[in-house]
């Protein structure tokens, strides 16, 4: 017996008894998830610690807005974490995880009635040519950025989530259609109606990007 | 390939770019793509785009992202728990329970009916007459809208929040453990409160990048709270939390409980350069957990208690308002000036409603809280004890700073007592403190007394007030009949200064 009571084994009957555990954030999803289920709460820690960088950035692509970021993400986990007890291996965690954000961005994008607060697109055509002109001479890096995140403000709500699904998450056709609840068919529509638009949009920038 | 409309062509090089063509249709398109300029053009667009929307930066990882959702999570569990005083698990049974009873006493109460009728016209009058004669009427929203971080960090150490654009005005709160907590609302002249910004912080304190995401999230934290903890209706009428009072302090204790101690020791001098009425209060000790701290920041269930004043009525409500959904109103009302009326309205009459709920719970004794002032300032005092004051834990890390006119540095012990008073004003209040170890006198001037720091546990932060004659006898009865006890105090003075002295020589 050691000083705190525990008895001494020998160390085959130890390594047997008790193998050792890997640790949590070497498992996969799928192990983490049955963890939860069975009560173990700090298998969840790891699970949100593995997404919660994927999902804020998401949101922060759709809205542009660095206070809703964390509100919002805080919302996706905890709707995330009531929900996971009816999780059922249908589709994998972080797709499942996916649409849960898109659709709380929905609701947010629809109750903020968010609408094209800065439409480059109607500022081209009304002949801002000056804009066009800013577009190519100022392209410094936080420029390009500020330009792209206005450019995907202009599109509409299931146009945005598509192309940032697809070229910012780099998710491919048949998951966009699961998060998006859609058929394939679609995302390909969406895809491409939202790069026109896009394309539309940032004309002047990709010119000289090409 | 056969002809194709424009936007079959453009979803054909969508589809070719992201790879997801099969062999036939990508030598299709390759055809078709050697042979059409335009579309080899559209392709080379699109492909910048995507490299474009690929390269966008992500944000700064949350490191305490995990802190606050499990904060939220738990605030959330208390809540429905405070909610439901059973397990979730009997609510079906408790529901059909509960209909058995609705049923049982809706028979009684159709039985009862005339006695009814007469009690809910009665209590539909006060209702009525609360939302008639309440002060919040019309709009609500909250005072402080747009508060950065930098003012966030300047509430923190000075407890002071400009009113105006020009700052001429402000919101100030002074902390006197003797009489409770003043929030004054007034012009604020010659004593400017200094500007400090989070950069300056960082610069001088030198916190790490984990220590500074979590003192992100408390200044975070704290906007939130000051955002809900001040509001005014479209009849000047406001509605201040009491919480207001404490919330500086709690928040420059997180930032405190943060440091390591050499960090501490920077941010001590910093509060000290920029005249902080705080100073740091935690020894050696390390930092605390990221848990910890925001538990220091987090408001009990249902203490959600405002103090509402309006040019001739003062009362305390109970106004159980979702705050972050009337931040997010407020911020939508600047941005679109739509649909928020009605709602807040809404939440008005629920406020009147609440108080009537309140005023019938808890009895609330008038001098509890005091407000006092004109039509340019006013002031209201909030009583220590007082039950609407919330009991936010709050860990030792930050103490109020003697001033610097009253004597700021250790007193050299003497043997005696230098009592010293003036003014003609014949009220003095004595303040005994066993924390601050200090013997503070002769504050002289208009409503000045003699605040006296002892360590006695029994006269710990009591507050006497004496009339002038008086005055003698409590000198005979308190200091000299204590005297052998402040001798004690003399001695741990001297030790103070010896090791003082052995520092600097080391």
């Amino acid at each position: 017996m050691t000083e705190s009571g525990h008895i001494n084994q020998p160390m085959a009957y130890q390594t047997l008894a008790q193998p050792a555990e890997a640790p949590l954030h070497t498992k996969s999803d799928e192990v983490l998830i049955t963890l939860v289920h069975q009560g173990e709460q700090g298998a969840f820690r790891v699970l949100l610690e593995r997404y919660q960088e994927r999902i804020r950035n998401l949101i922060y692509s759709i809205f542009h807005d660095q206070q809703v970021v964390d509100d919002l993400s805080q919302e996706v986990f905890i709707k995330a974490y009531e929900a996971l007890p009816q999780f059922r291996f249908q589709s994998s965690f972080y797709t499942w995880l996916y649409r849960i954000a898109v659709n709380k961005s929905r609701d947010e994008l629809r109750k903020r009635k968010v609408r094209r607060w800065f439409s480059l697109q109607t500022m081209l055509d009304s002949g801002d040519k000056e804009l066009g002109s800013k577009i190519l001479v100022e392209q410094h890096d936080n420029e390009l950025q500020e330009l792209l995140a206005a450019g995907l403000k202009t599109l509409p709500e299931k146009y945005r989530i598509a192309i940032i699904l697809k070229d910012v998450d780099g998710l491919s056709y048949e998951e966009i259609a699961e998060v998006m609840e859609c058929e394939i068919g679609t995302v390909k529509s969406r895809l491409s109606r939202a790069r026109a638009m896009l394309r539309k949009v940032l004309e002047p920038l990709l010119k000289e990007n090409v | 390939m056969k002809s194709q409309t424009k936007a079959e062509l453009s979803q054909l090089l969508s589809s070719y770019l992201d790879g997801e063509l099969d062999e036939v249709q990508v030598h299709a398109v390759e055809t078709m793509l050697s042979q059409n300029p335009d579309a080899q053009k559209e392709l080379e667009e699109l492909s910048a785009l995507k490299n474009l929307l690929a390269s966008k930066r992500p944000l700064p990882p949350a490191y305490s992202f995990w802190t606050r959702f499990s904060a939220e999570l738990e605030r959330r569990k208390k809540e429905e728990e405070n909610l439901l005083p059973f397990p979730r698990k009997y609510l079906p049974v408790v529901s059909i329970g509960v209909a058995v009873v609705v049923l049982v006493v809706g028979i009684v109460l159709f039985q009862q009916r005339a006695t009814l009728v007469e009690y809910v016209s009665r209590q539909s009058e006060r209702v009525q007459k609360a939302v008639e004669e309440n002060v919040l009427k019309g709009t609500l929203m909250p005072l402080f809208t747009h508060i950065d971080k930098n003012q966030a960090l300047q509430f923190a150490m000075f407890g002071t929040l400009p009113l105006d654009a020009k700052a001429e005005t402000e919101l100030r709160v002074n902390e006197d453990s003797a009489r409770g907590y003043t929030i004054d609302v007034n012009k604020m002249g010659e004593r400017k409160t200094p500007t400090v910004t989070v950069k300056e912080f960082v610069d001088e304190v030198k916190p790490s990048r984990v220590q500074l995401e979590i003192i992100d999230s408390l200044l975070d934290l704290g906007r939130a709270k000051l955002v809900g903890s001040v509001l005014v209706a479209e009849d000047k009428a406001m509605a201040v939390s009491p919480e207001l009072s404490r919330l500086n302090r709690v928040m420059l204790s997180g930032i405190a409980a943060t440091l390591e101690p050499d960090q501490r020791v920077r941010f001590e001098h910093f509060l000290r350069s920029r005249k902080a009425p705080y100073m740091l209060a935690g020894g050696r000790r390390g930092p605390e957990t990221p848990e910890r701290i925001y538990h220091s920041m987090r408001t009990p269930v249902g203490m959600s208690q405002f103090v509402v004043v309006s040019a001739d009525t003062v009362l305390v409500s109970r106004l159980d308002i979702d705050l972050d959904s009337l931040r997010r109103h407020a911020g939508e009302m600047v941005e679109a000036q739509r649909d928020v009326a009605a709602h807040m309205n809404s939440l008005i009459r629920r406020m009147a409603e609440r108080e009537m709920a309140v005023s019938q719970r808890y009895k609330m004794p008038a001098p509890r809280v005091r407000v006092s002032g004109d039509s340019e300032s006013f002031s209201i005092q909030v009583s220590t004890g007082w039950e609407g004051m919330p009991s936010m834990p709050m860990e030792p890390w930050v103490r109020p700073r003697m001033s610097e006119q009253v004597g700021t540095g250790r007193r050299k012990p003497s043997s005696g007592f230098n009592v010293q008073f003036g003014g003609d004003d014949s009220s003095f209040f004595f303040n005994l403190d066993m924390d601050s170890l200090m013997v503070r006198m002769g504050k002289a001037g208009e409503g000045g007394g003699i605040e006296v720091f002892k360590g006695d546990p029994k006269m710990r932060n009591r507050v006497f007030q004496f009339d002038e004659q008086g005055f003698q006898q409590f000198l005979d009865s308190a200091f000299q009949g204590k005297k052998h006890k402040m001798s004690k105090l003399d001695s741990l003075m001297n030790e103070m200064d010896k090791r003082e002295r052995m520092k600097r020589e080391k």
